[in-house]
């Protein structure tokens, strides 16, 4: 097919278009490159620790060191490699693979990266001040609490988590909307490419799982800076809640590094047998079991706490089922070779060595649930052998399996195969070499996260032996980065479709121009190019066909208006305002109100500045609008958050002792500060309703209305705050109080903030158009009355839990 | 002779089989007990393939049943994988079958999973019900420190540290608790660990069934010497644990080398007893170690070295050389003073 015109208006060149970009191919470039440039470090603090632990006795790295590293380790590993480049992937793809034009939010898209690369920042800029996180990347209280860890490291990391989980739920609540009402005509759900399905079903993980992390976080956050009790035995809290609320997280958070990776396999794995996926809609269901089942398992990770019998005997049992679908998968897999024709080409060996090797790891998973097992092998190196075994063989090699399959389609040139090969073979062997004999180390009595260990206990000549395959992975890794560099420029010249592959990013040139796709096929099912190529070597069947029906089925293909790219500096600017504001929580109040400040001026320029949405595929039938789909995922991330604080703060209340817990507050001021609450929620439903309706002046009024009457409840709350007589960590009830009505205030405050906004929006949108049918307002109205409400429906939840509890 | 499981360090750990019954045990206990006290040997290789207690035991049965198992369905996977990649390599593109699934093989190969899991899950249940949960009455206390190990005996009116004995094929429970951050009092070849988490009381249970020197190590991150901070567990038989629980209650012995009272002279006045107890003098420090018998106990500064005339003078001149950021600090004291202090420790027996 021929490429059409692509529009080359007046943009940015240079360091200014990555800056402004709102392309998702050059904001998942963004991802990808800065996730490689965090897996190096991440290596070379591994390198180091391995050289550490070559011997007994080594004095390389100081204990101080040593756990900084491992620490930082494991969270690069995780949340700066781990997800960015998975999440990199998926945006440079998903949009191509659905036929979409670009990602539902483009510039909330740039926001994410952004803020990606601040936090990123921002954690490691911890190393210069007092030193990094230290005390592990699950960081268990009460060793993060101040009188344990004085030093900086610890708070920095909950910061700068808080804009890496910003920047991972935004990006969700877009995969989301953008799988939901962006695929081409034609396409079900279903039927998108397999790791465009896991992408959205891991956005339900993401939106799910990392609430819990921010409540943990927090809550740390407030124990270190303001002296709550949230964590510390002495003022009535429990450690045990940390671990709770962070493998309420944490475990979700290994199904999100996987189910992208178990979907790079499934594209990878039947392009290069040659065939379709083998059970493909048993594969989808897997999919989403996994996910679900892998919200149910937490506490695996806390069997030697001393919990109930009967508790660790069901999570062993939910930690079992999920070798189900994931045996499945491997089948699947397997059978999709079986009957094939096998190109090996390195996606394809990759694949292989992840179905040899991560078997193993998702066995050895399935005896850490065997409780009496873990018993003995939880916190020793057997552990550290099974989570490289999943993640490493698992999701960095499913990884390498996509960078070799998808490079030629962004850049238009062949990674170089022997060296993909040499690679392959390095970092196989490396790995076997350097986790294998960990799983012996650990029933051998070794413990994870020891600087050092004496000798004579027979592990000298294991961790030897690991030590030296964690070298040959660093070669490994080295030959991957030369092919990339080199290839980038040299290799060799690829077409559209280099491995004659079937979905839809293969239709694009490569690399694809911005709005993706200057033509599409049309959509009979999960191969659209398979069944083009099926159409087109048939044209006998067209001929003896009815005049309707071949007119019909001549149109295989249509064309795409080309799209401009649109650019913007809202997005970064935004992002740094949010990390002024977290440089703010780590050092005084005034940098929080400068940043804050910054925010609020970033937002006004967002929602005047002009800005053409992509275009959105035609679906007859009243729909909710994109952004108002987009706000009801964001209220359910922001559910699981309260509900956390909630459960963490009844948890403690149930178990502290009573002079902890503190005494109760008065309700009757707060009852009528809620009958405001509930008043201005009436006013934002009746203001949604004349929006509807076309009248201004009432819409305006209501609007107003419920603006004024947030504040109300606001000041009411601020009066209360300043005559209560007690303070934050004045007792467990206390702490609890302020917590929850301090994070609803604020949320409080975030909707006035929109709903200020919107109301200017609305006006000067009628104002330009009055009369004509809204644009684009529509969908922003939904969504600040679907915020107010939520806002309102928590407060119900959290006057009955702080007040009357 | 038979092995009966006791922890020397001689051979590899695969080369072991199970340990002899609890009758055989006891009177070879004996024997063995008397052996290596004598030979004095240095800490056992901490290897849960070689348990020396009935939960040990349980959990590595276990542990074979499900690795048998499991290695099966991993042998599968590799022979499946092994013979598609032989047999369907390089074959023309037209030969590729292009079949989408078949849902009998696919209900098969989710059921034989399932079938599995389920016998796992219930093998899973069984042990772990097996290992009961602890008998209220606890014999002693294990408080975790950042990083060392206090062992109380209420009952008896003593403490000691790093090292613990118990009798051979008497149950042992024991409180597990921590003042300061989550620690995990781990024996591997007596059972599983358990978390001393601040707040609240755990409890372990388990037999010792063949006597011996039983490593035991802090199995939760505890901070900077989270690596170092081990301990001992000898298991004996009962009267030498009579024998061991006597001399512990006795206050600490009279020093009787020149040098040896000269140096509980300098114990007394360079400020140990801030930190330290050593009961029947004038120290009653409660924020370390009892040093009370510590010429006894195999180990210095919860096993990092051990305890030997030259490592003790190598520990005292600068803890936090052979130790770093533990919470002992280096106390500059004249070459001599030293000396006299070590060998006034090390008759401390």
């Amino acid at each position: 097919m021929p490429a059409g015109p692509v529009l080359e208006a007046a943009r940015p060149r240079g360091l200014g278009a990555w800056l402004t970009t709102t392309d998702h191919k050059r904001i998942g470039l963004l991802y990808i490159g800065t996730a490689l440039a965090f897996f190096l470090v991440a290596v070379a603090f591994a390198m180091l620790m391995r050289t550490q632990l070559i011997r007994p006795g080594m004095r390389l790295l100081s204990p101080e060191q040593y756990n900084q590293i491992f620490s930082m380790h494991g969270t690069t590993m995780v949340f700066l490699f781990g997800m960015p480049m998975l999440i990199g992937l998926a945006n440079y793809l998903v949009p191509l693979q659905i036929g979409a034009r670009d990602m539902a939010f483009p510039r909330v898209n740039a926001l994410s990266y952004w803020l990606l690369l601040f936090g990123g920042l921002l954690l490691y800029s911890s190393f210069a001040f007092g030193g990094a996180l230290d005390t592990g990347w699950f960081s268990y209280a009460p060793l993060t609490l101040k009188a344990y860890s004085p030093h900086d490291g610890v708070t920095f990391w909950t910061v700068s988590l808080v804009l890496l989980g910003a920047s991972s739920i935004l990006g969700s609540i877009n995969f989301i909307v953008t799988c939901l009402r962006f695929r081409a005509p034609g396409m079900r759900l279903w039927q998108m490419p397999v790791f465009a399905v896991a992408t959205f079903i891991n956005s339900f993980l993401i939106l799910f799982a990392f609430p819990s992390l921010t409540a943990a976080i927090a809550l740390l956050y407030l124990d270190r800076q303001y002296g709550t009790s949230f964590f510390d035995p002495a003022g009535g809290g429990d450690p045990v809640i940390w671990q709770h609320l962070f493998w309420f997280f944490g475990h979700p958070e290994v199904y999100i590094l996987i189910l992208p990776a178990f979907g790079i396999m499934s594209e990878v794995v039947p392009v290069f047998s040659r065939k379709p996926l083998f059970g493909r809609e048993s594969m989808l269901v897997m999919l989403a079991a996994i996910g679900f089942l892998g919200f149910l398992v937490w506490a695996h990770h806390m069997f030697a706490t001393g919990l109930p019998t009967i508790f660790n005997a069901i999570m062993a049992g939910t930690s079992m089922l999920i070798a189900i679908p994931t045996g499945v998968k491997i089948f699947n897999w397997l059978a999709t070779m079986w009957g094939g024709s096998l190109r090996f080409r390195p996606p394809l060996l990759f694949a292989c060595s992840l179905i040899a090797l991560f078997t193993i790891g998702g066995i050895t998973g399935v005896t850490l649930a065997v409780v009496p097992w873990d018993w003995q092998v939880t916190d020793t190196y057997y552990v550290v052998g099974h989570l490289h075994n999943v993640l490493f063989a698992g999701t960095v090699f499913a990884v390498f399996a996509g960078i070799y399959y998808w490079f030629p389609k962004a850049t238009g040139r062949r990674l170089d195969e022997r060296l993909g090969k040499l690679h392959f073979w390095l970092i196989t062997v490396g790995f076997v070499v350097t986790f294998m004999p960990l799983y012996a180390l650990g029933p051998m009595g070794m413990p994870r996260r020891v600087y050092t260990y004496a000798p004579g206990q027979g592990w000298d000549t294991l961790n030897l032996v690991s030590s030296l395959g964690g070298y040959l992975i660093a070669v490994a890794v080295l030959v991957f980065l030369f092919n990339v560099v080199r290839s980038l420029r040299r290799g060799q010249v690829a077409g559209d479709n280099p491995w004659g592959a079937w979905t839809l990013e293969w239709a694009a040139t490569s690399p694809p121009p911005p709005g993706n796709f200057t033509w599409l096929p049309v959509i009979r099912s999960e191969r659209p190019l398979w069944d083009l190529e099926q159409a087109a070597a048939a044209p006998a069947a067209m001929a003896s066909a009815s005049a309707g029906e071949a007119a019909a089925s001549a149109s295989l293909t249509y064309a795409l208006a080309p799209e401009p790219e649109r650019n913007t500096a809202v997005p970064f600017w935004a992002a740094l305002a949010l990390l002024v504001t977290a440089i703010g929580l780590l050092s005084t109040p005034v940098v929080i109100g400068l940043g804050i400040a910054l925010l609020l001026i970033v937002l006004a320029v967002w929602m005047a500045e002009p800005w053409v949405q992509p275009e959105l595929p035609a679906v007859p039938g009243r729909q909710m609008s994109f952004i108002g789909a987009g706000m009801l995922a964001f209220i359910g991330s922001e559910t699981v958050f309260f509900a956390s604080l909630i459960a963490a703060d009844i948890h403690l209340r149930l178990h502290a002792p009573a002079d902890a817990i503190g005494a109760g507050l008065a309700t009757a001021f707060p009852a009528v500060n809620t009958g405001v609450l509930i008043a201005s929620g009436v006013a934002a439903h009746y203001a949604q309703v004349a929006y509807r309706r076309r009248r201004p002046q009432s819409f305006n009024f209501l609007l107003g209305l419920t603006i004024v009457l947030g504040t109300a409840f606001l000041a009411g709350q601020a009066w209360e705050y300043t005559h209560l007589g007690f303070g934050l960590s004045a007792s467990l009830t206390a702490s609890a109080f302020f917590t929850l009505t301090g994070f609803h205030g604020l949320h409080v405050a975030c909707g006035i903030a929109a709903l200020v906004f919107l109301s200017f929006r609305v006006r000067r949108e009628w104002r330009v158009w009055p009369g004509a049918p809204s644009r684009g307002s529509a969908g922003m109205v939904d969504a600040g009355t679907y915020y107010w409400h939520f806002v309102d429906a928590v407060w119900v939840v959290v006057f009955v839990v702080v007040y009357l509890l | 002779m038979e092995r009966g499981g006791v922890g020397r360090n001689a051979d590899h750990w695969w080369r072991h089989g199970a340990p002899a019954g609890r009758g055989r045990s006891l009177g070879l206990g004996v024997l063995l007990a008397a052996c290596l006290l004598l030979a004095g040997c240095a800490a056992t290789q901490p290897n849960i393939f070689r348990p020396g207690g009935s939960a040990g035991h349980d959990i590595r049965t276990l542990a074979i049943q499900v690795l048998a198992i499991l290695s099966v369905v991993l042998l599968v996977v590799w022979a499946l994988l092994a013979f598609v990649i032989i047999r369907f390599r390089k074959r023309p593109e037209s030969e590729a079958s292009q079949t989408r699934g078949n849902l009998r093989i696919e209900i098969v190969w989710t059921l034989i999973p399932a079938v599995i899991v389920t016998v796992l899950f219930v093998l899973t249940v069984r042990t772990t019900a097996q290992l009961a949960p602890p008998d209220r009455g606890a014999q002693f206390t294990v408080t975790g420190h950042q990083w060392w190990w206090e062992f109380g005996y209420p009952a008896e009116g003593f403490k000691t540290a790093n090292e613990i004995h118990v009798a051979v094929d008497r149950p042992v429970n024991a409180d597990l608790v921590s003042p300061d951050v989550i620690h995990s009092f781990w024996v591997p070849q007596m059972g599983g660990k358990v978390d001393m988490i601040p707040g609240r009381v755990n409890h372990t249970r388990f037999i010792p069934l063949a006597s011996g020197r039983y490593l035991g190590e802090c199995a939760e991150f505890c901070g900077f010497q989270h690596g170092q901070m081990r301990f001992l567990l000898i298991v004996e038989s009962a009267e030498e644990f009579s024998a061991w629980v006597r001399a512990q209650r006795r206050p600490a012995a009279e020093p009787q080398s020149a040098a040896a009272v000269a140096g509980a002279e300098v114990a007394a006045t360079v400020g140990c007893g801030g930190c330290h107890t050593i009961r029947g003098t004038s120290l009653k420090g409660a924020v370390g170690p009892d040093l009370t018998h510590f010429g006894s106990r195999g180990g210095i500064g919860a096993w990092t070295l051990p305890n030997t005339p030259q490592n003790l003078l190598s520990w005292l001149q600068d803890p936090q050389k052979v130790k770093p950021k533990c919470l002992m600090p280096r106390v500059p004291l004249p070459p001599e003073q030293l000396r006299q202090l070590v060998a006034y420790l090390e008759e401390l027996k």
